[in-house]
Order: structure tokens, then C-alpha cells, then sequence
């Protein structure tokens, strides 16, 4: 007997895709998304190191990672993606609750120097409540602190806080360093981390931060922001300044269009080797090496079904995705939500549009939460697929 | 801490002299490498090389799972990778490879001789049964297919492959290839030639020919 290939698959898949259950607290979202395999934070443990996205970089990094030298050094020289990325440590006396929420079903860019960003996750807004609930438990209100912006403007070009902060939209430039000696790679690891300030109205508890500006690791023992030698007023009046002063508006950012297909021949090795093995199959890998675990593009993770989409062979590629609703096997090359651009063509480029702050609900962006592929090497797929993909 | 080194393996499967040092054979992951390289071998078309390297993996060996990992980390899927081959391998040179080699295969440690129909329906019962647990994986779905079509069931094994071919999930030259013979024996000639122009697509460049020649099928 034939069984019809993708009934019993999409049942067991569709089972396993409405794990959500409504009266889960933050703590258990927080588990279920796999939040700390890229934050730390002090309430959870962390899991085992080979499920440590970030854990495991930075080991790699320090070279306290157990492999040989050359390997070692090897790694090193490729390792760019999530080598930073900042904890959850102490997040109840920093951000607004409600900030939190519409962030997470949101992200936007907050860290200028800091090549990935917060990855859009498969939450629901009520999800999303929750675990701003979990991060932020106590949320009461929240006062405009007074203070002198204009003493606020000058202490930040003092201080040299612009040596790690923009302050885009404002009128806030600084180049003097900050007066107190920075170790390199502290200060290297501080301007990874540092968000652009414009946002701070919007996520900060105001009556914090002048607190935070002067002994930010009050808050938050592993902050990476120096304690610079400031009074208390200072602070307010900088903290002031930081809350009110004017911003100009964002400049609109535009969605780049794809480039047309290439008049030259492409094969698989090329863009395996440009695009899906650099990238792509860090999270698509083959299972069958990875001792089962595939990534959470595969075989699942971050809150996401396990999809099926291995990307580390030729086969893999060719053997498809589960579609995200019913679980059914279908081609990544067959067109995608815009009935035209294959479904692989249409993640990546979406991913240019989440940076450009117009995220499609139809397409995740890829690579999920990274830089976006440059447009020369998406035009490379594109053309290798409108070829017939030949190997 | 053998899982790390394995597990970023992937990343570095193609960096030629490098290999992490648990992988040096000492601990047990040589039946990981063993696996990985007869697959890279079948993909080759190496039929007889690819079970050549299988022969002491314990499924292979004894017909039956090894001792318990004891370095390995949770990797159950070995053993399945190791049949598959094996069986994808007796599938592709028809019953042919060599014999000393497949006397050693074995299912429920019983050893068979080497007929050729047994090896075939060996073969076949390895995929049945993955296809039972991995209802629409391609890459099971085809083999099954192929076994199917090596066995003389030929509708059976061409409504798998149309359904895969139809959703353009046919992942393999070699599954292309047993469509493309499929048709031709149903008389859809411009169907074949459809599906050999997909199967040389999918072929790596060398093996083109070899793998999508006309004649060569059935
Ligand atoms: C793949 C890694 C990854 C995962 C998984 C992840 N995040 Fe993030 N998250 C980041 C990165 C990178 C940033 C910094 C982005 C930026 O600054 O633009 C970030 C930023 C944040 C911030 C803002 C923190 C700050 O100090 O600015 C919050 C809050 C947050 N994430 C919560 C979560 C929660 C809750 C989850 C699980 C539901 C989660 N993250 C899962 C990578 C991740
Ligand atoms: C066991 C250690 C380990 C874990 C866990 C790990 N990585 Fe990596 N990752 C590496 C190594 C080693 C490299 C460099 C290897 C290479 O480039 O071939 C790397 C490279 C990468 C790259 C490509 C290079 C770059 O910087 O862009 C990406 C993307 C990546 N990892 C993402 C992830 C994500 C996402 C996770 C978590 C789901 C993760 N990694 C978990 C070890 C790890
Ligand atoms: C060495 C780099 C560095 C310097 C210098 C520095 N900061 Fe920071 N700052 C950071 C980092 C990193 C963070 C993010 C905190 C974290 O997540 O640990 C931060 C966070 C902040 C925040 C919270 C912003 C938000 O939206 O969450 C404010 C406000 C801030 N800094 C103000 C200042 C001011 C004012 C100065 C100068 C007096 C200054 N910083 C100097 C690195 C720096
Ligand atoms: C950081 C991990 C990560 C990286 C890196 C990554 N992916 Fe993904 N990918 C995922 C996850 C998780 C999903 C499942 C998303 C979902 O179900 O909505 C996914 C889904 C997809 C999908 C289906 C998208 C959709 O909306 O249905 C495509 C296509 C895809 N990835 C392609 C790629 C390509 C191409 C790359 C490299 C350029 C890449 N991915 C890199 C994690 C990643």
C-alpha cells in the first residue's frame, strides 16, 4: 500500500507547532523560546554549552574552547555572528514593560555597531506580554525627572560617552574619549553594545536613569558602560537631556531592489560556497552531522517547528521546507508569497526589508536576526535557480 | 566534550587535514566518519568503496547495534545512516556489487548469501521502513521509490516519484534518472527526457553521464 506521503508528517508536525499553551507563565516562554541561548540571565541557567549560540562564540573567541590550535585559529578568523550580544541581567529596574512587549513582536535596530539584531520570533502578542511581564515584573509609574538638559549636552561631550553612543537625531556629536582609562577590548566589547540613545525614551524607566548613567553597574553587574566620575546633578542633567531633546526624524529607509539574473552559468559550488555554507547552514545544517541536531532552521528551535530545511548539501536544498501552517513538504524554489520570487529569493530579500523597518508577515528574513546577503550574491542564487539549479 | 568538536564538524567538513581531535579514532566517533564518508562515496557513485568502508560498523557487521555509545553523544540516527547506504548502494548497482562485501550485510544477524533479488528486497525493507516513520522526507520517500522500481513494482514506485516530481522534491540524479526510465517504460517519451534533463541538473559534472545516459536503464 502507498500512504498519500505527507498526512501523518503534517499531523505530527501541526501537534508540534501548537505547543503553546495559554496559561504559560514568562518563566516557561522564556524556556520554550530559547531565550538564553543567546542572553544571559540571572534567573535562568544556561543550557549546555552546545546549545550556547553565544556561549560557545565566545569561547571560541577566548580561545578556551577544547579543539586543536589551528582549528582554533581557523574559527576565529570567520567567527563574526553573535560574538556580543547583551544579557537580560537586571532588566526589572531598566525597561518599561510595555516597551518590552511591542519590541518583541517588533525589533527594531538598537545597537549601531552590533551586526545582529534581535531575531523576529514566532510570538504571540500575548506571548510577547508575558515574557515583558517575566522581564519586567514590577512596572509602576513612571515620572519625568527633572534636570538641565543644556548642562546634560555639554557633560555628554565631556564624559566622551559618544566614544561608544550615537545619539541619532540628535544634536550630539563627540569625539573626546571618555576621561578615564578604558581597556581595548572592554571599550571594543562597549561600543558592540552600546544602543543608539535615540531609543531611550521609548524603552528606559525614566526614574532610573540618572541612577544608571552614574553606576550603571547598580543595575547590572556585567554592564560593559564604564562608571564615569560625575555628580549626581550631572547625571540628572544628562539624563534629562537624554529624554528631551529634540529628534530628528529617522531618515526613511528604502527596501534596495534585487539586481537582474546574471548572463554567466552558476553552479551549485559557487553558491554553496558564497552564501549557504558561510552563513545559511549554521542554522540549517544536516542533521545526520550534527548528531540529530540540525539547527533551528531544521530541526527546530527559538520557538520554531522543526521545519525540515537543511541546507548544508545539495540534496538538502533540494529536498524543501515543511510549510510553516500545514507542515507539507514544498520546494524552496517554487514561488513564494509574492507569486513570482522563489521562496528562498523572498527570505533573504525580506530580510533586507526587516532592516529597511518593513518586516513581511508572510517571509521571515534570512539569515534570521544577521546581516542581511548583499544583493550580488541573492542575485547569484537567483540566477543558479532560474538555470535549474545545476550542480 | 567530543559532541562540540562533531557538532562544528559540520562546519568544517570541507577544510581538507583538519579534524578535531576526538575524531582521531580513539573514542569511538570513527563510525560517525565511517558513515560520512560512505555517504560522500555513494553520492560518487563509489557503490562497492561506499560498503567497503561500512564493513565494521557494528549494524553493518553483526546485523545488530553496537555497544551502547560510550563517547558518542546522542546520535541515533547512525545506525539508520549506515543501512541506507548500504542499501542505497545494493539499490543503485542493481544487485551488483561485490559479493564478498555484501555477504557480510545482514539483517537480524542472520547473514544471507549474495542473490541478487535478496539484495534487492533487502535493500527494499531498510527503505520501507524509514519510509513508515518519515512519511514525505524526500530523501526517503526517493529511495523507497528506487528500491521499488529495482524490485519490478513499477507503478508503486512511479506514483511516489511523480507525486515528489510533481512538488519538485526529487532531490537526486539517481531517483530523476529511475523516473525518467519509469516513463519511458509507460511510454511518456517526452516525460523521460524531461526527467533526464532534471536528472543532469542534479548530477555532480562527472557523473552526468553516467548517472542520466538514456540507454543504461531497465
Ligand atoms: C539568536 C539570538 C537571540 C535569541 C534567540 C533571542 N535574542 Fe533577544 N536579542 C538578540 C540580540 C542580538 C539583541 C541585540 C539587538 C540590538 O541591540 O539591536 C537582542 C536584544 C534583546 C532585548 C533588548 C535588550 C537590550 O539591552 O537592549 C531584549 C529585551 C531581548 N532581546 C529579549 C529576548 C527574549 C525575551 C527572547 C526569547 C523570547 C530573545 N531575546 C531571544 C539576540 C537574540
Ligand atoms: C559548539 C560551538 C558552537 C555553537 C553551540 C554554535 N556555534 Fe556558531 N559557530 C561555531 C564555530 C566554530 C563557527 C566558525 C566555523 C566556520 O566558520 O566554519 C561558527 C560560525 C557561525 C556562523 C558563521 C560565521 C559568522 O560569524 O557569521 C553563524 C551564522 C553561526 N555560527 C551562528 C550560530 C547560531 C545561530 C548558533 C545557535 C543556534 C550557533 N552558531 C551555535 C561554533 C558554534
Ligand atoms: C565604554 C562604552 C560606553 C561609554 C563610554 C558609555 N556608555 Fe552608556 N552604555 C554602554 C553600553 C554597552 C550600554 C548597554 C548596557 C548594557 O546592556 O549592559 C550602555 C547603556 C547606556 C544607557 C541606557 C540606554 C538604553 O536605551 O538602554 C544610557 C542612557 C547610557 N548608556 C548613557 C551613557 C552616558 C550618558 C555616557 C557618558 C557619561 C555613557 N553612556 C558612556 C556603553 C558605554
Ligand atoms: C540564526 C539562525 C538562522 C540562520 C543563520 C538562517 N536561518 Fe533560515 N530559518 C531559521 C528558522 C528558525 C526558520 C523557521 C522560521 C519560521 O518557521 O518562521 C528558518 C526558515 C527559513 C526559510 C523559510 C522562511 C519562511 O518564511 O517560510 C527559508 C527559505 C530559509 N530559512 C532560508 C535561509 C537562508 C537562505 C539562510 C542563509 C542566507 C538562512 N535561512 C539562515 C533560522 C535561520
Amino acid at each position: 500500500m502507498i500512504v498519500r506521503p505527507g498526512t501523518a508528517a503534517a499531523a505530527l508536525f501541526l501537534v508540534m507547532a501548537s505547543a503553546a499553551n495559554s496559561a504559560e507563565d514568562g518563566a516557561s516562554l522564556f524556556a520554550r523560546f530559547e531565550c538564553n541561548r543567546c542572553h544571559r540571565i540571572e534567573r535562568a541557567p544556561d543550557p549546555p554549552l552546545e546549545k550556547q549560540c553565544l556561549g560557545c562564540h565566545e569561547r571560541i573567541l577566548s580561545g578556551a574552547f577544547n579543539a586543536p590550535a589551528d582549528l582554533l585559529s581557523h574559527w576565529q578568523g570567520r567567527l563574526t555572528s553573535l560574538t556580543a550580544v547583551p544579557s537580560l541581567i537586571g532588566t526589572s529596574k531598566r525597561f518599561k514593560r510595555s516597551w518590552l512587549a511591542d519590541y518583541l513582536m517588533d525589533p527594531v535596530d538598537l545597537r549601531p555597531a552590533l551586526p545582529a539584531t534581535m531575531p523576529r520570533l514566532r510570538l504571540k502578542r500575548e506571548d510577547a506580554e508575558r515574557l515583558a511581564e517575566f522581564l519586567a515584573p514590577a512596572d509602576t509609574p513612571d515620572p519625568v525627572p527633572a534636570g538641565n538638559p543644556a548642562n546634560g549636552r555639554k557633560r555628554f561631550e565631556t564624559l566622551g560617552c559618544g566614544a561608544c553612543h550615537r545619539f541619532s537625531g540628535a544634536d550630539a556629536s563627540s569625539s573626546v574619549p571618555p576621561p578615564m582609562a578604558v581597556d581595548p577590548a572592554a571599550l571594543a566589547r562597549g561600543i558592540a553594545l552600546a544602543p543608539d540613545l535615540r531609543y531611550t525614551r521609548e524603552r528606559f524607566r525614566r526614574e532610573s536613569l540618572a541612577l544608571w548613567i552614574r553606576d550603571p553597574a547598580s543595575f547590572k553587574a556585567d554592564t560593559p558602560m564604564p562608571a564615569l566620575p560625575m555628580s549626581p546633578i550631572d547625571a540628572a542633567d544628562l539624563a534629562a537631556w537624554i529624554l528631551t531633546s529634540p529628534l530628528a526624524q529617522a531618515p526613511a529607509a528604502t527596501v534596495p531592489k534585487p539586481l537582474p539574473l546574471l548572463e554567466r552559468e552558476i553552479r551549485w559550488p559557487e553558491v554553496e560556497e558564497r552564501v549557504f555554507k558561510k552563513i545559511c547552514r549554521h542554522c540549517h545544517a544536516d542533521a545526520a552531522f550534527a548528531f540529530g541536531d540540525g539547527g533551528p532552521g531544521n530541526t527546530g528551535g527559538f520557538g520554531f517547528p522543526a521545519r525540515g530545511f537543511n541546507l548544508a548539501t545539495y540534496q538538502g536544498i533540494s529536498s524543501g521546507i515543511r510549510d510553516r501552517d500545514t507542515g507539507r513538504r514544498m520546494s524552496v524554489f517554487a514561488p513564494g508569497p509574492d507569486g513570482t520570487t522563489p521562496l528562498i529569493v523572498a527570505a533573504m530579500l525580506a530580510r533586507h526589508a526587516e532592516i529597511a523597518g518593513r518586516p513581511d508577515s508572510a517571509v521571515r528574513g534570512m539569515p534570521l536576526g544577521l546581516p542581511p546577503i548583499p544583493l550580488e550574491e541573492i542575485q547569484k542564487v537567483a540566477t543558479w535557480i532560474s538555470l535549474g539549479r545545476p550542480r | 566534550m567530543c559532541i562540540l568538536h562533531r557538532l562544528v564538524l559540520a562546519a568544517v567538513l570541507s577544510l581538507p587535514g583538519i579534524s578535531p581531535a576526538c575524531m582521531n579514532g580513539s573514542d569511538g566517533d570513527w563510525e560517525s566518519a565511517a558513515v560520512a564518508e560512505a555517504e560522500k562515496l555513494l553520492d560518487e557513485g563509489n557503490y562497492a568503496k561506499a560498503v567497503g568502508v561500512l564493513l565494521n560498523v557494528p549494524v553493518i557487521k553483526n546485523g545488530s547495534a553496537g555497544d551502547p555509545p560510550k563517547f558518542r553523544f546522542d546520535d541515533p540516527d547512525l545506525d539508520a545512516r549506515a543501512l541506507r547506504v548500504a542499501a542505497a548502494a545494493v539499490v543503485r548497482s542493481s544487485g551488483t556489487i561485490s559479493r564478498g562485501a555484501f555477504s557480510r550485510l545482514s539483517v537480524n544477524g542472520h547473514v544471507r548469501s549474495g542473490e541478487r533479488d535478496d539484495q534487492i528486497a533487502w535493500a527494499k525493507e531498510i527503505f520501507a521502513g524509514d519510509y513508515k516513520v518519515k512519511l514525505d522526507d524526500p530523501s526517503v520517500s526517493s529511495l523507497f521509490a528506487e528500491a521499488l522500481a529495482a524490485e519490478g513494482r513499477r507503478v508503486e514506485a512511479r506514483t511516489i516519484l511523480e507525486d515528489l516530481a510533481q512538488r519538485d522534491l526529487i532531490a537526486d540524479s539517481y531517483s530523476w534518472a529511475t523516473l525518467a526510465a519509469l516513463r519511458n517504460r509507460a511510454g511518456d517519451v517526452a516525460g523521460r527526457d524531461a526527467a533526464f534533463a532534471k536528472c543532469r541538473a542534479s548530477a555532480k559534472r562527472l557523473m552526468s553521464s553516467r548517472v542520466c545516459a538514456g540507454g543504461s536503464m531497465q
